[in-house]
């Protein structure tokens, strides 16, 4: 497998910018969060909805040393997991490129989600699903 | 500015009385009137603002819709007659030169007996009174042109009740005035309009300059345009915070008015009941307020466990996986292959052997390779993942307990907050079921004007939102600006000029912000210096706090806040303590006020504060409305050398009416 070195910073859809902007806003539940906290559970909610969106036009939003250990080694389980192979630890590039793919996804349901309805509603459906995952999964 | 006299002629209880208040002796800045309750103390501070404003604003309920004009007077004016109520104040300013206030308003009598307010001719005040403004100029007496506009310059309206105040109501003023509402009245007495108007003029010139700079691409016109836009309607949400913050005030007040009548009214059971709504309130207040925190506490919690749970399985997979390699002594493996891979090309193995060329030698240590794990050298990634990722994974089974004692803490505070509204809500209705229809009014107003004053809150809030979101633009714009002038040769000069525009404009906000800081800094150090002076209690309490949004906070000793548990008259301290630093550090050289200053204090803090409060103001003008259990001997002897007057007010009733006469001090 090529190995390639970790790219300086992860990216968004050009198109989706907006929407990150809005979710900070100080009426949003995420108001205070970081973009890397926003590009995170975008991933993540993309990921748990099985869907990625092929990023068209690239726009830089977090720098990868901002993000933890932690949430690094959730986006490189993401990547393996994906693949089905340990050897994708040494492509940086494409396991960015998978997690960014997530978040693209992601980042519409969340923005809908979030606006679609008043925020109280959204954290009550956030914590339903996380539950119904646990049950789902025998925790 | 030194207060020279007050002149009052007709006004409420008095006849014609002058009171002196300047000394020739410099350090003698204190005076004091002493009278007893109702004979018009708080008058004197009601005719000093309708002097000023032509508006009463320390008025209570007593004499609250009746005519300024004295009852005596009134009584002796035949049908047809006039009689002119006028309050003068002489003051000398910073040169010694002598300013003129003079307001009058007329009344007259009819055939039937009732008065009316004749307004003055060229009155410029809403109550029909004229104000006239004169001042010295080397040695003529000269005519303000525009008295109004001069007055609220010099003593703006806003800021009076930080110089005129009641001391008595002070023990109030934590609970009834917002943190924003003192922060506006420390931008206004420390005199940063100046900042404000250089800001506004760079923010305008940055406007102007944008439209008419010059040739500029279409992709910057684009830019300034939704520029524009947005700075317009930044300005417009903020026009209307400050206009719905006034709103709220004065809705504010009102419940408090009607709240007072209330508690103060002729029927003993609403005065109870109206006593309990209050502390049931302030205890619904705390509670919204924790349910507020633990619910952004719980909302972080399931964002921040999302990650691990909806990623558990690829989590889970990985684990798995690595566990199964580590198992196959593929991780770690015993050779690196980047190792075996140097021998071979070196030619020689670690035992000094020849492995140059194709001997048996050679070919074991290309076993050794062959067998070697791909994995090698992403062993240590690979065992930091496990460890990252197996850590995770057992978080999460803390979680469904963690997440119900949140719902339990929830619906607890919740259950506690309704049953409270209920109880309150009840209340209420009682009071509004009273048989006294005055006071079936009272309640019906207060929940009138709270309606307005919650609904100002949700526009408040809006608008601030809205306002911050697009100063948020403004700024994204700003920048994107400045990069496409930055484009073309043409245009370059332009990006420059803006950018200097730009970085004075940040200057300037950070000059004001660092003074706004810097002062609150100081007010909040004078105001513990003195609050620790004046306090009793002085092991229970550690420090003073001033938040940037003025919120002030007494810390217990325990760590806890506590301006919630400090006694009336330790509130009354604190409030005269943050009065006297506000005072002290303010840019207004303007006399100072106060009306019942020690009311509630115990008898040993009346005597600190009269010790004290005088070094505190030595460079101030200052004048107690006392009655006679405030100014005791004690208190006297303490101020002895600072009263510069003295007087007693002498209050007379006769059948044809009522009249108060200041005379000096026995």
């Amino acid at each position: 497998m090529t190995k390639t070195k970790e790219p300086d910073r992860v990216s968004i859809r050009k198109a989706d910018r907006k929407d990150y902007d809005r979710l900070k806003e100080k009426d949003s539940p995420f108001f205070g969060r970081e973009n890397k906290d926003l590009f995170i559970l975008s991933m993540i909610i993309g990921f748990n909805a099985g869907t990625r969106l092929e990023l068209d036009k690239k726009d830089g939003f977090v720098r990868t040393e901002y993000f933890s250990d932690k949430e690094k080694a959730i986006m490189k389980a993401i990547a393996i997991s994906e693949l089905n192979d340990l050897e994708i630890l040494r492509d940086k590039e494409k396991i960015y490129s998978i997690v960014e793919e997530y978040a693209a996804s992601g980042i519409k349901i969340l923005k809908e989600e979030v606006f679609n309805e008043d925020f109280s509603s959204f954290f009550k459906k956030l914590e339903a699903d996380l539950n119904n995952k646990l049950k789902s999964l025998k925790i | 500015m030194k207060l020279d006299y007050i002149l009052l002629k007709n006004y409420r209880q008095y006849q014609k009385e002058k009171i002196i208040f300047s000394d020739p002796e410099k350090n003698r800045n204190f005076t004091i009137i002493q009278g007893a309750n109702g004979t018009g103390k708080t008058n004197i501070l009601n005719a000093v603002t309708w002097c000023l404003y032509g508006k009463e604003l320390h008025m209570g309920t007593k004499y609250r819709g009746l005519p300024l004009v004295n009852t005596c007077s009134l009584n002796h004016m035949k049908s047809g007659e006039k009689c002119t109520v006028e309050v003068e104040m002489q003051m000398f300013d910073e040169d010694n030169q002598k300013i003129i206030i003079h307001r009058k308003l007329g009344y007259q009598k009819n055939e039937q007996g009732n008065i009316r307010v004749v307004p003055e001719e060229q009155s410029n005040c809403q109550d029909g009174s004229k104000v006239e403004m004169i001042r010295q100029i080397r040695g003529d007496m000269i005519y303000v042109q525009d008295p109004v506009f001069i007055i609220n310059k010099m003593i703006p309206e806003p800021i009076e009740g930080y110089f005129f105040f009641d001391g008595e109501q002070l023990n109030d003023y934590f609970k009834q005035t917002s943190g924003e509402h003192i922060k506006e009245a420390v931008f206004r007495i420390s005199q940063l309009a100046l900042f404000e108007k250089l800001i506004e003029h760079l923010s305008s010139r940055k406007r102007d300059f944008i439209k008419t700079g010059g040739e500029l691409s279409s992709k910057a016109v684009e830019i300034s345009s939704s520029l524009e836009t947005y700075t317009k309607s930044r300005d417009q949400h903020l026009e209307k915070v400050k206009e719905f913050q006034q709103q709220k005030v004065d809705a504010d007040k009102k419940v408090e008015e009607y709240s007072e009548k209330l508690r103060t009214g002729p029927d003993f059971d609403v005065v109870k009941l109206e006593s309990e709504c209050r502390e049931i309130e302030k205890e619904l207040e705390q509670l919204e307020d924790e349910l507020k925190d633990l619910t952004k506490e719980k909302n972080n919690y399931l964002i921040n466990n999302a990650p691990i749970i909806f990623g558990y399985k690829a989590i889970k997979k990985v684990i798995t996986e690595i566990s199964k390699r580590e198992e196959a002594g593929d991780i770690p493996s015993d050779y690196k292959r980047d190792f075996i891979g140097k021998l071979l090309k070196n030619g020689e193995c670690i035992c000094g052997a020849d492995i140059s060329k194709e001997n048996n030698c050679r070919k074991n240590v290309k076993k050794y390779l062959e067998s070697g794990s791909t994995l090698d050298d992403l062993s240590s990634e690979l065992t930091k993942l496990f460890t990252t990722l197996t850590n995770d994974s057992e978080s999460i089974s803390k979680f469904k307990d963690q997440s119900i004692s949140y719902g339990k803490r929830i619906t607890r505070l919740d259950g506690l907050r309704k049953s409270k509204s209920e109880t309150l809500q009840k209340k209420k209705e009682m009071i509004g079921e009273s048989k006294v229809d005055q006071i079936k009014l009272w309640q019906s107003k207060k929940e009138e004007y709270r309606k307005i004053r919650d609904d100002l809150f949700s526009e408040i809030s809006t608008s601030r939102v809205r306002a911050e979101n697009a100063d948020h633009k403004i700024q994204e714009l700003t920048s994107k600006l400045e990069q496409e002038l930055e484009k073309e040769e043409k245009s370059r000069e332009i990006g420059k000029k803006l950018k200097f525009i730009d970085h004075s404009l940040t200057a300037a906000t950070e000059i004001k912000n660092q003074i706004m800081s810097d002062l609150r800094k100081e007010i909040e150090k004078k105001t513990e210096e003195q609050f620790f002076e004046l306090i009793w209690k002085k092991d229970t309490y550690k420090e003073v706090k001033i938040d940037d949004n003025y919120n002030i906070s007494v810390m217990h000793q325990s760590g806890l806040e506590g301006v919630g548990t400090l006694s009336a008259g330790e509130r009354q301290v604190l409030a005269l303590s943050f009065m006297a630093a506000l005072n002290n550090v303010s840019g207004f050289n303007i006399p100072i006020l106060i009306d019942t200053p020690l009311g509630r204090i115990s008898k040993d803090v009346k005597t600190k504060i009269a010790n004290n409060l005088p070094n505190y103001l030595k460079e101030k003008q200052v004048g107690l409305l006392v009655i006679d259990e405030e100014y005791t001997s004690e208190v006297r002897n303490k101020l002895s050398k600072r009263v510069g007057k003295e007087y007693r007010i002498d209050f007379k009733e006769t059948p044809d009416g009522s009249y108060s006469k200041v005379i000096p001090y026995d």
